[in-house]
């Protein structure tokens, strides 16, 4: 779940009418300190962390002056967190609590309902005070079509044992919460503690949103870079990769960066899995034998050949990896020819030298597998294919075999292979793709092909033979670029491995150095 | 013994032009579902596997007759609408398979569904299958391997 730092959380309750400490955020210590001038009184710095108990690890202070306060950011930015090192510090006037609240929003997907929780008591160890005193919480579910309505909150506070003007305060702030979870599509959204102020106000002290990943694209103003739960900032490939994922709904492309800066020879493996529960197994399978993981992917739910072929194309970017293991469900519904042509594509280019074990299960795994290894000959590596009759371990295992035999090798000399040549079409006929790629056939090559393979592998059959033979779209290039070419990528593959070679399909991944 | 699907249940498919859509419209038909028609918005008259296509739900129910069960294939920020039409339409039963479905959408889905009397599965489904009677969604793949995988 894409989570917010609390400065970006208390924004979108002030756009509420909660009232939130006067402040604002600073990268520099210079900056925290113009803040606190602004501010004019004694404040809290606080560390912008995706962790809980940040006061336990030096990463909230108190200050009195703007002089102290450039001290203590100075103390708090750059602060190594759990794996996650500080860039931003809350600059915030001290509030004086005379006592303090918790309350909450959550999704409860058992009830398939908001679940709004209230509690007369706050602050740290909430969840042990709400075991030990259950009477001093108060929970209600809330009617997705009609939102809290204001008495229900109001008697969700008298419940706690509450009640008067700071009842009905309470209750008005709880809709106001509830209001921001539901417009911002909040999984869960807190305020703890919520204080009430000596001089009889309250405040949102600290809070804590996380916004739903599949939503957080109708939520561009949050200004979330990646729709995902991350304990560090993500890297420049997982950015790239997301940027793939958010702009083809087609299939789900999950990728998560497990080393940097690593060698050959290490015993970092590529892993690319599709589906989760047999993705996990095979990843197992591969840690069992002794590897580490350069990258955990995901590729599933019937992707295009093309976002196959993208995440290939990151994975390989991630480092001299010794080996690429591809493997999940074992009886996927998708025709895996598809992923397979992919991979193909991607190994093809990338000329990959160093072994590769792909498990296909399932829809159409025989044509999957003979695709991936048409690849032997072709490129430095050895590629093996296997099906859903295959373990995962036996798999792994063939992997493990296979970067031995080609450590030995290397001492050697390598299994040749064919070499590159550049693709010049001498007689494109050319048009574009839904995410922004471009087919090409080089038609003084089809007019040598016999078998016009093509025409009978394209996907959606959008192709066809004009009066001189050649293969041409039978729908306008309009058509094709909104999406009636689903990037199958056979007229590449296929046209390669079965054809003339004349079909050519490039497929740009922004960001990506290749 | 089939509950939510045999071959005289009467489905319409949401999105039957799109990519999964007409892919999967093709497999349960020649698995033997009774598939009476499709529905995506302007493309009404148009057909896939020889199922004609309504531009709305409540379109394909005047004129295909009364349908029992929805199955969509429909791009996720878009799967609530959807979803509703088919309820207000009077389907009782949804089939939603797409991924990544905004999770309040999927309660508004739910709540409607207990008012409206209906059911659905999913979102992020592969399917119902009941062996030798019909699939609604995408398990097995083509029919064929469908029959060998699901065989009684």
């Amino acid at each position: 779940m894409a989570r917010l730092h609390e400065y970006q959380g208390k924004a979108l309750l002030k756009q509420f009418k909660v009232t939130v400490p006067q402040g604002r955020v600073a990268t520099t210590p210079e900056e925290a300190h113009d803040i606190a001038a602004e501010i004019g009184k004694p404040v809290m710095v606080k560390a912008q962390a995706w962790i809980t108990g940040r006061a336990s690890v030096g990463g909230i202070r108190k200050a009195a002056t703007p002089d102290e306060v450039a001290e203590a950011a100075r103390a708090i930015l750059g602060l190594k967190v759990k794996g996650f090192t500080v860039e931003q510090v809350l600059v915030e006037e001290q509030i004086d609590i005379a006592r303090e609240f918790y309350a909450g929003v959550i999704v409860d997907d058992r009830a398939q309902a908001p679940l709004v929780m209230f509690a007369s008591v706050g602050g740290t160890g909430i969840e042990d005070i709400a075991r030990e005193h259950p009477d001093k919480v108060a929970t209600t579910h809330v009617d997705i079509e009609f939102g809290l309505q204001d008495y229900q909150a109001r008697d969700l506070v008298r419940k706690t044992g509450i009640g008067g003007t700071l009842q009905r305060d309470l209750g008005g702030l709880l809709v106001q919460l509830y209001d921001v979870a539901r417009t911002y599509e909040a999984r869960a959204a807190e305020i703890n503690p919520l204080a009430l102020t000596a001089d009889g106000k309250l405040v949102a002290a600290d809070c804590r949103v996380t916004v739903d990943d599949y939503a957080v694209f109708r939520h561009k103003d949050l200004g979330i870079a990646i729709a995902r739960e991350y304990d560090r900032p993500p890297t420049k490939l997982e950015k790239i990769a997301y940027d793939v994922e958010a702009g083809d709904y087609r299939g789900t492309f999950y990728f998560i960066q497990m080393a940097e800066d690593f060698e050959a020879g290490q015993g970092y493996v590529g892993f690319h899995g599709a589906g989760g529960g047999g993705s996990m197994m095979s990843m197992d399978a591969v840690l069992r034998q002794g590897y580490k993981l350069a990258t955990f992917v995901d590729t599933s739910g019937n992707p295009p050949a093309s976002k196959v072929y993208r995440a290939a194309k990151i994975i390989l970017a991630t480092g001299p990896i010794d080996g690429y293991f591809g493997s999940g469900s074992g009886v996927a519904s998708q025709e895996q020819f598809y992923s397979a042509r992919g991979l193909f594509k991607a190994f093809l280019e990338a000329h990959l030298d160093v072994p590769v074990v792909i498990r296909l299960g399932g829809n159409a795994e025989d044509k999957a597998v003979e695709i991936l290894e048409a690849l032997n000959g072709r490129i430095p590596a050895k590629v093996e294919g296997y099906k859903k009759d295959d373990s995962p371990d036996f798999c792994a295992g063939r992997l493990n075999a296979l970067i031995k035999e080609s450590a030995d090798q290397r001492i050697g000399e390598k299994a040749s292979a064919v070499s590159r040549i550049a693709y010049h079409a001498s007689q494109p006929y050319t048009f574009e793709t839904v995410t922004g790629g471009t087919v090409t056939y080089d038609h003084a090559i089809c007019a040598t092909c016999e078998s016009k393979v093509c025409i009978e592998a394209c996907a959606r059959k959008i192709l066809t033979l004009n009066d001189a033979g050649l293969p041409v779209l039978n729908i306008t290039p309009e058509a094709a670029k909104k999406g009636q070419c689903v990037e199958c990528l056979a007229c590449e593959v296929d046209c390669l491995l079965y054809g003339a070679g004349g079909g050519k399909v490039s497929l740009p991944i922004p960001g990506l150095d290749v | 013994m089939s509950i939510l699907i045999d071959q005289a249940k009467r489905v319409l498919v949401q999105g039957i032009t799109g990519r999964e859509g007409a892919a999967r419209t093709k497999l349960m038909v020649e698995y033997g579902t009774h598939v009476v028609a499709g529905v995506t918005p302007g493309r009404g008259g148009e057909s896939v596997e020889g199922i004609s296509v309504y531009d709305t739900v409540a379109e394909a129910w005047e004129k295909a007759g009364p349908i029992d069960i929805s199955v969509l294939f429909i791009p996720a920020p878009l799967v609530r609408s959807a979803a509703l039409e088919a309820m207000d339409a009077g389907v009782k039963l949804l089939v939603i398979v797409p991924d990544r479905v905004p999770i309040y959408d999927v309660l508004a889905i739910a709540k409607r569904a207990k008012s409206a009397g209906a059911r659905f599965v999913g979102p992020n489904t592969l399917g119902v299958l009941s062996p030798d009677k019909g699939v609604l969604g995408m398990i097995g793949g083509r029919a064929a391997t469908a029959k060998s995988w699901f065989a009684i």
